[in-house]
């Protein structure tokens, strides 16, 4: 399984955004790898902006989890391999 | 501002996206909660990882997919085929991380979860192999000896089949199979037809001659695991992922990838088989070092899945042996009329100038003169079967031009008459049964064409007497109006088994290569007949009408510039 444990200690951030629920993950894709500010993705989802920014919000919660969770795993992961 | 209405704002504050008032109520909770401060901490820590991700992936545009993305959701549509241009475009060629990164997202996003390590498997092998040096290619297909390389066929047996490819310095190619062999040695293309000792010269350098496209395409490993992703991704594919152990004892991810017939009909690959069918492909990975290390596809056929391709040797940037550009021609080989001479021609002007389709439409006009000189200038060499096959067609259409995939050439639909061929069909009745029944086939001067062997007598319908009345005319034409009708059963009460058999195989075979067989059914007229005393049977007299409906593919990349009919007729 080496290259499965490669890829995630390469792209985590990408791996947490790819296992977000949609609405969470396209306002991240939209947000940070499109460069759009809330506005215009308010504009470009046809929601108001509280909206967009609470989902923002709740979509840093879960990536916060997300990302300790591997971590967290990774970390098992490198203490079974020591002898 | 209590805590939680602090972090009800935390991100429009970070944002600043709050007006004034509301702006400084948050700093001043948060100067005065640990907890909210951590939280803010928090998310502006991610907020710096988000942006800089985002930025190092700045050169892919992720918002029509996103968006895409998003319109599917809420529409519950169907993915779209613009991702597959998307993914095209982007290529490999990004760098290294930044292309990764964007491609790894999508194939999470484009993917269900347990589809996605596949899709990064195949990303990875793709990316693995994006520059090379040479590559060497060993395996084995289907097919005939003695045909060009791209026909495929599941009940042939299989043959060997080889490609060298220098990329670097300089391109150089050869391509094997047993009955043909063709080198591009980095100045000219040379074809050596085994049986018959013919050489074909292209006096340039090419990237891919002689129906070598799909393997050339197949070389291009980076393009073929891509657009595989890319069709799979558009097409909704299924793959698959699994691990095995290799015999040289490393890790192996095995993606299969389960393609469904389909292709537009414009595309050169129709007629090669491969593309009509549903087909499993299975990608052998090494684990570690990504590469690509065999290839099998395997045909779905109703009564079971037949292997057409094995290729069991890559070999990725390994010196080539100079020799392998060296084509040993035998002393007496004779070759086809090149090309090159034609431009030397006085009248090159008038032929340099043409469209394909007034050059198919030149070399058609020739053909039904029978000015084979003239028809020469288009198609070389000129074979007596040629002369037999079109002499005195009749044009009906030429429909408008098409190209198709990565084939250099142009396509010309046409439609012609063929010159009736006259035949005599021998039948008899001697038989139990009494009924007039086909035992052979002779040419337009009574020579003996094929023989039939009937392994039992002819069997005794139940309405035997309707059959026993026909006239041995009658009985001919209602054996060719079964066979035209595809109607196996009603033919077998006129001809033996493997005649029928015969027949059947041909139309599935013409079937296959996507031919609209009830269209292109010759048309057969019994004529009179002749008692041969000798024989103790009748000769029927008959002529064929065949109308032939294809695409013609014609090709100007020789230095006259002149459209050269490659195939298709």
């Amino acid at each position: 399984m080496a290259n499965a444990a490669d890829s995630r200690e390469e792209y985590p951030l990408e791996e947490a955004i790819a296992a977000l629920p949609e609405t969470y993950r396209q306002v991240i894709l939209l947000r940070y790898y499109e460069g759009l500010s809330c506005q215009e993705i308010a504009t470009r989802l046809d929601l108001p902006l509280g909206t967009v920014t609470k989902t923002l919000s709740r979509a840093y919660a879960l990536l916060r989890q997300e990302l300790e969770a591997r971590e967290r795993a990774e970390q098992t992961v490198n203490q079974n391999k020591q002898p | 501002m209590n805590c939680a209405e602090c972090r009800d704002n935390l991100v429009a504050c970070v944002e600043g996206l709050l007006d004034r008032e509301e702006s400084l109520q948050c700093q001043a909770h948060l100067e005065t909660c640990v907890a909210c401060r951590a939280e803010h901490a928090a998310i502006t820590r991610l907020q710096r990882q988000l942006v800089a991700r985002g930025q190092a992936t700045a050169e892919v545009s992720l918002v029509k997919p996103v968006m895409q993305r998003v319109h599917a959701v809420q529409t519950e549509r169907e993915r779209n085929p613009i991702m597959t241009k998307l993914f095209t475009r982007w290529g490999f060629g990004l760098s290294a991380a930044a292309g990764a990164a964007a491609i790894i997202l999508i194939a999470f996003l484009v993917f269900p979860k347990a589809q996605a390590t596949a899709a990064e498997i195949m990303t990875k092998g793709a990316q693995a192999v994006a520059k090379l040096t040479s590559i060497h290619l060993l395996g084995q297909l289907r097919t005939y000896p003695e045909d060009n390389f791209s026909f495929i066929n599941a009940d042939s047996p299989f043959y060997s089949i080889e490609l060298w490819k220098q990329f670097e310095p300089d391109l150089k190619w050869r391509v094997e199979k047993p009955q043909r062999v063709v080198v591009m040695d980095g100045k000219s293309t040379v074809m050596l037809i085994k049986s018959g000792n013919t050489g074909v010269k292209l006096p340039q350098r090419t990237t891919s001659a002689f129906d070598t496209e799909w393997l050339h395409r197949i070389a291009n490993l980076s393009n073929t695991i891509s657009n595989e992703l890319d069709n799979a991704r558009a097409k909704g594919w299924k793959l698959n992922l699994t691990e095995e152990t290799g015999t040289d004892g490393r890790l192996k991810s095995v993606v299969t990838v389960l393609a469904k017939s389909g292709v537009p009909d414009n595309d050169y690959c129709k007629n090669t088989f491969m593309e009509n069918a549903d087909t499993r492909r299975v990608y052998r990975f090494d684990a570690q070092s990504k590469l690509l290390e065999s290839v099998q596809i395997y045909l779905t056929r109703p009564s079971g899945e037949v292997q057409i391709f094995d290729l069991s040797q890559i070999d990725y940037n390994q010196p080539i042996d100079p020799g392998v550009w060296k084509l040993e021609l035998p002393a007496d080989v004779s070759w086809a009329q090149l090309p090159e001479q034609l431009h030397k021609l006085p009248d090159n002007k008038k032929y340099a100038s043409m469209t394909a389709e007034q050059a198919a439409r030149a070399f058609l006009e020739a053909c039904s003169r029978e000015d084979w000189n003239e028809a020469g200038k288009f198609m070389s060499p000129i074979t007596d079967r040629t002369k037999e096959y079109l002499g005195g067609l009749k044009i009906v259409s030429l429909g408008e031009t098409f190209t198709s995939k990565d084939y250099p050439g142009r396509f010309v639909p046409y439609e012609i008459k063929l010159r009736a061929q006259e035949f005599n069909v021998r039948v008899a009745n001697t038989n139990s049964a009494k009924r007039c029944v086909v035992t052979g086939m002779y040419d337009s001067k009574l020579r003996l064409q094929q023989d039939f062997k009937w392994s039992t007598e002819p069997e005794v319908l139940t309405n035997n007497d309707a059959y026993a009345k026909l006239s041995p005319k009658e009985a001919v034409q209602a054996y060719f109006n079964a066979q035209s009708k595809l109607d196996w059963v009603e033919m077998r009460k006129f001809t033996s088994e493997s005649d029928v058999k015969e027949t059947k195989g041909q139309v599935e075979m013409a079937e296959k290569q996507g031919m609209d067989v009830h269209k292109l059914m010759p048309v057969m007229e019994a004529g009179e007949a002749t008692w041969s005393a000798e024989q103790s049977a009748w000769f029927v007299k008959c002529r064929m009408l065949q109308t032939k409906k294809w695409n013609m593919a014609v090709r100007k990349d020789n230095p006259a510039g002149r459209w050269q009919v490659d195939g298709g007729i």
